[in-house]
């Protein structure tokens, strides 16, 4: 049973998963989802009906795919940074050096540079076997190319400029952006992973793990020192990352991150056109903080000297205390944050005024 | 109904259902509405994960067959003995605070 809706819901539903579980669970309820039409079919109801009906009853693939994410990558994701913790790894003081000495806003502002380690990079080629295209980071530059007969033949997209930080994770988020296959990353066995395809990385073989890990982690540190919870993390590539804060909500008290980069394009290398980007923290129903970061680009009023004066690769911790009436998740036209008292209007998606 | 009671007690409805034979997700859901006279729904966002999370506790386990009137495999579920075990300590564990509870649900009488 082939429908555009149905397998984009598959699809949602399993996103994050490593891709054989992905398979699996994309079978599963495949399959599923073929007996429940059946059942209203047996009722009377055409097909693409029935189908159209069960999908609006199965409700947001989101819930599938955070509950799935839950079970089967928390755990590893877990185990890492518990492991690497033992053996020391995780507490190299990048962050938490920086992070005694944050106060809490609104002008704590924490480099990226001091949250993302940089290791060298430069002559890391990663390579999709079989595709035509692929990441090569030459120096300060950074390509997107399309792979023809062994060799980089032509490149598409070429990012040039100074040098910076360029993770594991930042080469997902191209990926992501350039395939709607599924983009998976195993850091046991340090591969990358696009759809069924393997990518072999050649080059400079770094170890792709530490950067992401220490960069999760710390951000982890950062908030469990701030907010006194146990927190986990975790990468899901395609979607932004989301950080889980066990613990008891505090209804009235929510953290905003926000971080200065630089704009991504399909079209052009324009990342010197500022954008800031957010992040939430907020309660959710459980009673528990799950931190949120929105891919949507955020222009900002000049109207908030906080932001203003943000630097590139900066990242703005506003601690918001009284009652907070943030909107829905990348719905937010405005926040107001009445503590003595900010209000800062943030529109997203078109520069304000 | 408030849907955290459903989420709270899932794993024991699912077991309990499990109990009487295995059985793959729409199954499950249909003998959950059935067995409650459609008083109780299970949300599809949550019946999937909790499956796959008592899978991975070693409660149940699962092999994927194709079902009677044919079409993509699914998974059938099945209790295991560590489940069975599981499954008595949660109803234990819910009489314990169903008969707490039951101080709650008539209005408390003044003291004067």
């Amino acid at each position: 049973m082939k429908h555009l809706r149905l397998e984009r819901y598959l699809r949602d539903a399993t996103k994050g998963l490593p891709p054989k579980k992905r398979v699996a669970v994309m079978r599963e309820l495949r399959g599923n989802l073929e007996q429940h039409v059946l059942d209203r079919m047996v009722a009377g109801i055409p097909q693409t009906r029935a189908l159209e009906e069960i999908l609006d009853d199965f409700g947001a693939p989101q819930l599938v795919s955070r509950g799935m994410w839950g079970v089967h990558m928390k755990p590893l994701w877990t185990k890492i940074t518990v492991g690497l913790s033992v053996l020391g790894v995780l507490s190299v003081p990048l962050f938490s050096a920086s992070a005694a000495d944050i106060k809490i806003l609104p002008n704590a502002y924490i480099n990226i540079d001091d949250i993302f380690t940089s290791l060298g990079w430069s002559n890391t080629k990663v390579e999709v076997k079989g595709d035509k295209f692929g990441i090569y980071k030459d120096g300060k530059d950074l390509l997107l190319s399309y792979y023809e007969n062994e060799k980089y033949a032509k490149y598409s997209v070429q990012l040039k400029g100074e040098s910076r930080y360029i993770s594991p994770y930042n080469i997902f988020s191209m990926f992501s952006r350039y395939t709607e296959l599924p983009v998976y990353f195993d850091p046991y066995t340090n591969k990358f992973s696009i759809g069924d395809k393997e990518l072999n990385i050649v080059g400079q073989k770094t170890d792709l793990r530490w950067p992401m890990l220490l960069s999760m982690s710390s951000l982890d540190n950062f908030l469990e020192k701030q907010i006194g919870k146990h927190s986990t993390s975790a990468i899901i590539p395609g979607s932004g990352y989301q950080h889980y804060i066990k613990g008891n909500a505090k209804a009235n008290h929510l953290y905003m991150l926000i971080w200065s980069g630089w704009e991504k394009s399909r079209q052009r290398a324009d990342y010197d056109r500022r954008t800031i980007r957010l992040g939430m923290l907020k309660s959710d129903e459980n009673g528990d903080f799950k931190f949120e970061t929105s891919y949507k680009e955020v222009y900002f009023a000049n109207r908030w000297e906080s932001l203003k004066n943000m630097k590139r690769n900066q990242v703005l911790v506003v601690e918001m205390t009284g009652r907070i009436n943030p909107s829905e998740y990348g719905k937010y036209d405005e926040l107001i944050v009445p503590s003595n008292i900010l209000k800062i209007p943030i529109s997203i998606g078109h520069k304000a005024n | 109904m408030d849907s955290n009671l459903l989420k709270g007690n899932l794993d024991l409805i699912l077991l309990g259902v499990l109990e009487g034979g295995e059985m793959y997700g729409l199954e499950l859901t249909k003998a959950v509405n059935a067995r409650t006279d459609g008083g109780l729904k299970v949300a599809i966002g949550s019946l999937y994960p909790a499956l796959h999370r008592l899978e991975a506790a070693g409660f149940v386990v699962a092999q994927e067959r194709t079902p009677p009137r044919g079409g993509t495999v699914v998974r059938y579920y099945q209790i295991t003995d560590e489940g069975g075990q599981a499954l008595g300590a949660k109803r234990q564990g819910y009489r314990s605070f169903d008969t707490l509870m039951q101080n709650f649900l008539s209005p408390q009488e003044e003291t004067r």
